[in-house]
C-alpha cells in the first residue's frame, strides 16, 4: 500500500513537471516569434545603412582618386593606373579611416580616349585654333563587403594639357 | 485506502485549480493578442518602408544620372534631322513659365531637371492630364529626369586607348546590341552629340556625322503621383512615372507604375544664388524663375507613403510637413511615413566653380 501511495505521488509530480514545461514552450514560442517581429525591422535598418555606408564608401575612393592630382601620386597620366594608391604606406592610405577599411574599396583609373580634341561647351565657342587638348579618363570604384553591400560608381573626368596643334 | 486514493478533487482543490487555470489561460492570451497586433503594425510598417525606401531608391538613381549624355557636353548635342517628333500633345512642357522654352519637353535635352505642380484639374507641364487614372493627384509635385543608360553601344572592340577612333570597328551599332528601331538613342563622340531614332543612326564612319560615334539609350522620365481609381477612396495612390514608348506610329507617353502607396511627392530644388557654388537657396517648382533652372544643383525629394491596408486600432492624428505645404490630418486608419533624400546633381549644366 505504502509503496503504492509512493508510486502515486511520483506520478503527480511528474504531471507537474510536465505541465510546467508545456507553459514554457508556450511562452518561449511567443518571445521568440516576438523577438523575431522585432529583428525584422532591425535587419532592414541594418540593410540600409549598410548600403548607404557603401555608397559613400565607394564615392569617398573617387574623391580620393581626384585630390591626387598634381601630385607625385597623379594617376592621370596619360595611362591606365590599376592602383591609384599603390605607392601609399597602409596607414596613410587616403581611405584607411572608411569604416571597412581601405582593403573593401577598389579603385581603378582608366585612360578613355588619348589626347584629342577637347569637347567644346557649346557650339557659339568654337574657335579654329585650340589651346589646349584633352584626355578623357574614368574613375571606377567598387565598395564590397561579401553578403553586406557591393557599389560600383564612375565618374568621368577631362584633363586639359597643353595641345599638340598649340605647338 | 484505496477508495480514498481515487476520490478526486474536493470542490475547493477544483475551484482553486481553475482559477489558476484562468489566471494562466487569460496571460497566455493577453500575450498572443499582443504579439499578434504587434505582428499587424511591424509588417504594415515594414511594408512601408520597404515602398518609400525602393520609390526613393529608384528616383534617387535617376537623379543621379540627370544629365548624362554619354560624355559629351549637353550644350554640344543636337537632334538628327529625321528623329520623330512627340506630339505636342503627348510631351511636357513649360508653359505657364515666362521665358521659358520647351524646357521639360522630351527632345530638348538642354534642360534635364524639371519639376512641375498638378493642378485643380489634375494636370501639369501638358503631360500629365485628363481626369480618372491618366491625372495626378492635386498638390503633388512631377519631376522631369533626362539622361541616357550607362551602358554604351559599339560597332565592335575598341582599343582602350582611344575608344572613340573612327577607324575601328565597322560602322554598324551592334555591341553588345544592336540598336532597336522603337527606341530613342543619343550617338556621342567626345566632341559631339545627336539625338536619334534607332532606326536611322548617324554616320560612324571617318568623315561622317559623328565619328567614332557609341550609342547610349535615351530615358526620359516623369515621376507624379496618381490615383488609380478615382471614384473610390480605399485604394492605394502610386508613384507613377511616364516614359518615352513607340505606340506603332510615334514615340508616346507611356505609364509605368513604381511603387505602391505613395501618397505625395514634393521636390525643392537647390542652387547658388551668387554662383559661389555653394547651394544656398532652396525653391518649389512654383517659385523657380526660367533663369534659375539652368542652375539647380541640387534636387530635395520628399515623399508621404502610407500603408496599403487599414489598421482599425490605428488612427492617424499626425500633420505632416512637405516643402510649401502641411498636409491636413487625416484621421483614418493607414499609417504614414515621411521620408526624405537631398540629391547633389553629379552633371551640372553651369560649371560655377574656380581654380582647378
Amino acid at each position: 500500500m505504502r509503496m503504492r501511495m509512493n508510486r502515486n505521488r511520483h506520478q503527480q509530480r511528474g504531471v507537474a513537471l510536465v505541465v510546467a514545461l508545456l507553459f514554457l514552450l508556450v511562452v518561449t514560442v511567443i518571445s521568440v516569434i516576438a523577438a523575431g517581429n522585432s529583428s525584422l525591422g532591425l535587419k532592414m535598418s541594418d540593410n540600409l545603412a549598410d548600403s548607404y555606408s557603401s555608397f559613400q564608401s565607394a564615392e569617398a575612393g573617387i574623391i580620393a582618386t581626384l585630390s591626387l592630382v598634381d601630385t607625385a601620386n597623379d594617376p592621370f597620366d596619360g595611362s591606365d593606373t590599376a592602383d591609384p594608391f599603390s605607392a601609399f604606406d597602409p596607414n596613410e592610405h587616403p581611405l584607411s579611416n572608411l569604416k571597412d577599411g581601405a582593403a573593401s574599396v577598389d579603385t581603378e583609373v582608366i585612360l578613355d580616349t588619348a589626347a584629342t580634341t577637347c569637347p567644346l561647351e557649346d557650339a557659339s565657342t568654337a574657335s579654329s585654333a585650340p589651346l589646349y587638348d584633352c584626355e578623357f579618363y574614368r574613375i571606377s570604384s567598387e565598395h564590397e563587403v561579401p553578403r553586406e553591400a557591393r557599389t560600383q560608381v564612375e565618374m568621368g573626368v577631362l584633363k586639359k594639357i597643353v595641345g599638340i596643334g598649340a605647338q | 485506502m484505496n477508495s480514498r486514493t481515487e476520490r478526486g478533487f474536493s470542490l475547493v482543490e477544483l475551484m482553486v485549480g481553475m482559477v489558476l487555470g484562468l489566471i494562466l489561460i487569460g496571460g497566455a492570451v493577453s500575450i498572443y493578442l499582443a504579439s499578434k497586433r504587434s505582428y499587424v503594425e511591424v509588417e504594415q510598417v515594414a511594408a512601408l518602408t520597404e515602398s518609400a525606401r525602393f520609390a526613393e531608391q529608384i528616383i534617387g538613381d535617376s537623379l543621379r544620372h540627370a544629365g548624362f549624355f554619354g560624355g559629351v557636353s549637353v550644350g554640344m548635342i543636337e537632334a538628327s534631322s529625321s528623329l520623330t517628333a512627340v506630339p505636342s500633345a503627348q510631351d511636357c512642357n513649360d508653359t505657364g513659365l515666362t521665358g521659358g522654352t520647351d524646357l521639360a519637353s522630351a527632345n530638348n535635352l538642354g534642360q534635364f531637371v524639371f519639376a512641375g505642380t498638378v493642378d485643380s484639374s489634375n494636370s501639369a507641364l501638358g503631360c500629365i492630364t485628363g481626369s480618372g487614372v491618366e491625372g495626378g493627384m492635386e498638390g503633388t509635385d512631377v519631376l522631369v529626369i533626362k539622361r541616357v543608360l550607362t551602358q554604351p553601344y559599339t560597332d565592335g572592340p575598341r582599343d582602350s586607348l582611344d575608344p572613340n577612333d573612327p577607324t575601328q570597328g565597322d560602322g554598324t551599332i551592334d555591341t553588345p546590341d544592336s540598336l532597336d528601331n522603337n527606341k530613342t538613342y543619343v550617338m556621342t563622340n567626345n566632341v559631339k552629340g545627336l539625338v536619334f531614332d534607332g532606326d536611322s543612326p548617324p554616320d560612324i564612319s571617318l568623315g561622317g556625322e559623328i565619328p567614332g560615334g557609341m550609342a547610349w539609350e535615351y530615358n526620359y522620365e516623369v515621376y507624379y503621383i496618381r490615383d488609380p481609381d478615382p471614384t473610390s477612396t480605399d485604394d492605394t495612390p502610386q508613384l507613377s512615372r511616364k516614359t518615352l514608348k513607340w505606340n506603332g506610329t510615334a514615340m508616346e507617353l507611356q505609364r509605368e507604375d513604381v511603387a505602391e502607396g505613395v501618397e505625395n511627392l514634393r521636390v525643392l530644388l537647390g542652387y547658388s544664388s551668387n554662383a559661389d557654388g555653394e547651394v544656398d537657396t532652396y525653391k518649389t517648382p512654383s517659385q523657380m524663375a526660367a533663369a534659375d533652372w539652368v542652375k539647380v544643383q541640387s534636387v530635395e525629394v520628399f515623399l508621404l507613403t502610407r500603408s496599403a491596408t487599414r489598421d482599425v486600432q490605428y488612427t492617424d492624428v499626425k500633420q505632416y510637413q512637405m516643402p510649401g505645404t502641411a498636409i491636413p490630418v487625416a484621421n483614418d486608419n493607414y499609417r504614414r511615413l515621411i521620408s526624405h533624400a537631398s540629391v547633389s546633381l553629379r552633371n551640372l549644366k553651369l560649371m560655377a566653380r574656380g581654380g582647378v
